[in-house]
């Protein structure tokens, strides 16, 4: 029963695994970058309901409303007026991804200077421990749990947004082709524009719910990115529903790592990450999975 | 009227000229066939009045409006819409999302997807198909189609026939009257010589980069079109 234990704590843990790795997904889909400061931004929105829960006293609840607005703004002005004109010079993505690098670096050293580097956490109340029985030897906390919906929650979202969509159609066709889209009088510099958007949008969500589950500091953003990373990597690049099944996998590698030894819980994600990278580069879902 | 004219283009790259000064003009409705041989800059012709080419020296006016400032997507939006080499279809689209993708961004017209099923009957079964497993002439005719549901002015075809077999390539060219009766010109670049010439109401031979020669469809003289076309001698009239 201890490693069925293990096993939905780990389902639950990787919601938010699945979380962090959406906007990532998101982004590389449809851009084929990676984007360094996408834990920084996830971060940037934790500290946005810092400001938030300290000047006004709202809940964390209630600034994801503000944060995720916020940062789909930011994400689009940044493609807009940077990004897209470094991806339309550039001839491969590494000079894009060298300046997602750079913003990685200054979110970190903007948000020490602002806040310290002191250690924060966002205030749930009781909600943040409350649990329900589901045996003797299971128990579910309801936060993981709201964790994990809202995860499926996003994916659903994006999965509609893409596939449903009059928008979703534009980017899915500037993904396979971004010239024979302008063709069709697609503007493609606004559709990048709003993917980058989006995908900074999930990572303020993913930001809140990661402020509210464990503490954090300006530089916690690229440990975060780590696990969004794998999340993504393990799912498949560019496989949206592959990105939520490789949190979910990564979680509960973690969970049961943690449960051989506890100082074994990261390593087995990572070890995890590396099997599947070995065996089947394009990961688990690939392509085929999601939108 | 003239709705595309095109002024003493060049098109270089990395310093070498595929256009070394062309110009020509396509009337409302007419149906305009851009023949020569590989490498003459056909397509770097279309290319770069769908504005995915920047010329160097030279520009493109449509309805009289120059278009050296207008994005490739917004050319198209104002009816300069290519077809391009390769037909280029969303390959993970279905038959339908390809040409919804173009419609929602459609100058009002009388082309929409279902005058456009009326044209490519073959098509209608096919629509919730994903456009990568089509035929090669089940693909040219969504890309047709995407085309025509933008409501161009001018619909430019890269190597209309390229890949085609010789019957497909026959229901291609016979949907041409439908398309330029509707009131949409044509510029089609083509390597089969005799059927664009045929076909066509004038044509423009191109030859390293300049026009080696222009007339006429229909009638025109073979042996004529054949040296302009090897640059064995050059000619227009």
């Amino acid at each position: 029963m201890d490693w069925v234990n293990a096993a939905v704590q780990g389902i639950l843990a990787g919601g938010l695994f699945a979380l962090l790795g959406a906007g990532l997904s998101v982004v590389f889909g449809v851009m084929r970058v990676a984007n360094l400061a996408h834990g920084d931004f996830s971060i940037v929105a934790a500290f946005i309901a810092v400001s938030a829960a300290d000047g006004f006293g709202l809940s964390p609840a209630v600034s994801l409303l503000i944060a995720a607005p916020a940062l789909f703004a930011v994400g689009y002005g940044l493609q807009l007026g940077l990004l897209n004109g470094v991806m339309e010079r550039a001839r491969d993505a590494v000079p894009v991804i060298l300046i997602t690098f750079g913003l990685s670096i200054i979110l970190q050293n903007g948000l020490l200077g602002l806040y310290t580097a002191d250690v924060r956490g966002l205030e749930l109340g009781a909600f943040e421990t409350q649990s329900f029985a589901v045996s003797d030897q299971i128990s579910i906390g309801w936060f993981p749990l709201t964790t994990l919906a809202a995860s499926v929650a996003v994916f659903a979202g994006l999965g509609l947004l893409f596939d449903r969509t009059g928008f979703g159609r534009a980017l899915r066709a500037t993904t396979d082709d971004a010239v024979a889209a302008q063709y069709a009088g697609v503007n493609t510099r606004r559709v990048y524009a709003a993917a980058f958007g989006v995908g900074l949008a999930v990572a303020g969500i993913a930001g809140i719910f990661l402020g509210i589950r464990t503490s954090f500091s300006p530089f916690t953003g690229p440990v975060r990115l780590t696990f969004a990373f794998e999340a993504v990597a393990i799912g498949g690049l560019g496989s949206l529903w592959g990105t939520f099944w490789g949190g979910i996998l990564l979680g509960t590698a973690q969970a049961a790592g943690a449960k051989l030894d506890p100082g074994w819980g990261v390593l087995a994600g990572h070890l995890l990450f590396l099997a599947v990278i070995a065996v089947r580069p394009q990961g688990l879902f690939s392509r085929a999975a999601g939108s | 009227m003239t709705v595309l004219e095109v002024r003493d283009l060049q098109v270089a790259y990395d310093g070498l000229r595929a256009l070394k000064g062309v110009s020509l003009t396509v009337g409302e409705s007419e149906v305009v066939a851009l023949i020569g041989a590989n490498g003459a800059g056909k397509s770097s012709l279309l290319n770069a009045v769908a504005g995915s080419v920047t010329p160097i020296a030279g520009g493109v006016k449509h309805r009289g409006e120059p278009m050296d400032r207008v994005p490739t997507h917004a050319r198209a939006g104002r009816g300069l819409v290519l077809v391009p080499e390769g037909r280029r279809l969303f390959g993970s689209l279905s038959v339908e999302d390809n040409i919804a993708v173009a419609a929602a961004r459609a100058r009002p017209g009388p082309w929409d997807l279902k005058r456009c099923l009326g044209l490519f009957p073959l098509l209608e079964p096919l629509l919730t198909r994903p456009a990568s497993v089509l035929s090669g002439g089940e693909q040219h005719a969504v890309a047709l189609c995407r085309g025509l549901v933008m409501n161009p002015d001018v619909l430019m075809l890269d190597e209309a026939s390229l890949g085609l077999a010789p019957a497909v390539v026959e229901d291609v060219y016979a949907v041409f009257p439908e398309i330029s009766g509707a009131g949409t010109a044509l510029l089609v670049v083509e390597q089969d010589t005799s059927l664009a010439v045929r076909v066509a109401d004038r044509f423009y031979c191109l030859l390293e980069g300049e026009i080696s020669l222009q007339g006429a469809g229909g009638a025109a003289d073979r042996a004529e079109i054949e040296k302009a076309y090897f640059g064995s001698s050059r000619w227009t009239g």
